[in-house]
């Protein structure tokens, strides 16, 4: 058993719900930075490493807008969630709600 | 401009495609400025970039990464190549070694026994080379254009293989090293003194060797480098009892032996192996033509290399079916 990588598991059980919180919190512009510091504000674990691939992977599937505000002195790329994007987190939430039924379902038949 | 934050994005965009290395550059640069306060303080732009991550990490994160060929592809790939290689590399080991000992260019003994032992192996080697490059060309295209949905019927389901042990019986091997010791030793002894076990025997009160079937001196010469090949067989062995199963480690030199004792055996035979004196008394007591028995004798040397060759193809063959394929 202590060949079980706990933190790689916890990681593989994050990724699908980061796009969530992600697309969740774009409803406004954000840029990278300014993302990754609303997250940490509101305890959501994710590192900065990973959030920025993944804004851009997310722009890519269409799921996201994005645009270069280059009127100040430091160019920030804005992103915000797309029709498509709002179409597809209603989706994930309600999977995500019948996954955490089904879990809670069959944990507490074992537990009892 | 902090030079640490040029290099860090440089080494992040290098790994990443053409068309995206700008603007993914000029994002990560945007995000890291905004993550320090002064770019100037070469502390704080570490700790920023210390957070992100190693370049690769990150740049494999951006990639999006998808192989080339997919992980629904990835068990038939193996296989397929696994395949393919073992025919290929048997077929590149017998054509390499027909094909150095034709064009033998040393000649001395030593020389061309390591001429063809590292001809047949590098042989072998490019024919898996273009093999792997074949196989792989053709998974991904199957991948890329093949049809995406993915039938099957219960009919096509293969056997559940029968298990199989990779044990290998120590007393077997020891059994085996001990006959390989006397057999070989045997073997050495004849080889030095073939002028006297091998001829034309006159029947006289004492049998007298008239003429030796081999060149002594040829003979003589084989007698060191059987007698590696046979001390190789017997390292084989020692380690056969070692692990007494089978391994990759154990795999390879068992190979590596195999194909240096082919190689040795077939240089052995195909040489100046035959004594000029012998052919002539044969022909002359047998009333052929010098040429004749000297053809007759090299069907003959041609026919046991052929065996040899074969046989040993097909101990690999079936050592991969009863062991190897179970190899984890």
């Amino acid at each position: 058993m202590s060949k079980v990588d706990i933190e790689s598991l916890k990681v593989e059980l994050r990724r699908g719900t980061q796009i969530m919180m992600v697309l969740s919190q774009l409803s406004n512009k954000e840029y990278g930075y300014s993302l990754l510091e609303k997250l940490i504000e509101k305890d959501l674990s994710i590192e900065a490493g990973t959030l920025y691939p993944l804004m851009r992977r997310l722009e890519s599937q269409g799921l996201l807008l994005s645009e270069w505000d280059t009127s100040s002195a430091r160019p920030r790329k804005y992103y915000e969630i797309s029709d498509l994007g709002k179409e597809v987190l209603d989706e994930l939430l309600s999977e995500w709600k019948k996954i955490n039924e089904e879990i809670m379902k069959i944990v507490g038949e074992t537990n009892e | 401009m902090s030079k640490l934050i040029e290099k860090y994005i440089y080494d992040v965009t290098r790994r990443l495609k053409e068309e995206e290395r700008e603007d993914v550059g000029n994002e990560l640069r945007a995000n890291i400025l905004e993550m320090v306060e002064d770019e100037s303080n070469e502390e704080e732009v570490k700790r920023a970039l210390y957070s992100l991550g190693s370049p690769r990490q990150i740049a494999n994160s951006y990639r999006n990464y998808k192989g080339l060929i997919s992980p629904i592809w990835m068990g038939d790939y193996l296989y397929t190549l696994k395949i393919v290689l073992i025919i290929l590399g048997s077929i590149g080991l017998v054509f390499g070694l027909i094909e150095s000992l034709q064009s033998i260019e040393s000649n001395m003994v030593f020389g061309t026994i390591f001429e063809v032992f590292f001809e047949t192996i590098g042989n072998a080697f490019s024919s898996l080379l273009s093999g792997f490059a074949i196989v792989t060309l053709i998974f991904i295209a199957i991948d890329r254009y093949g049809e995406k949905k993915d039938d099957w019927k219960v009919e096509d389901l293969p056997e559940v293989p029968k298990k199989t042990d990779l044990s290998i019986s120590r007393s077997g091997s020891i059994a085996g090293l001990i006959v390989t010791i006397i057999f070989g030793s045997i073997w050495l002894y004849i080889l030095y003194y073939s002028n006297l076990y091998l001829g034309w025997f006159e029947v006289g009160g004492e049998w007298v060797v008239e003429e030796s079937i081999f060149n002594l001196e040829y003979t003589r010469l084989f007698v060191l480098i059987f007698g590696v090949s046979l001390l190789v067989e017997a390292i084989v062995y020692a380690f056969k009892i070692k692990y007494a199963q089978w391994n990759y480690n154990l795999l390879i030199m068992y190979v590596i032996s195999k194909v240096f004792s082919v190689v040795v055996a077939v240089v052995f035979l195909t040489g100046d192996l035959i004594s000029v004196d012998f052919i002539t008394r044969i022909s002359t007591e047998l009333s052929f033509t010098y040429d004749q028995v000297d053809n007759f004798i090299n069907i003959f040397k041609s026919s046991i290399v052929g065996i040899i060759i074969v046989a040993n193809i097909i101990d690999f063959i079936s050592l991969y079916f009863k062991k190897i394929k179970y190899l984890k």
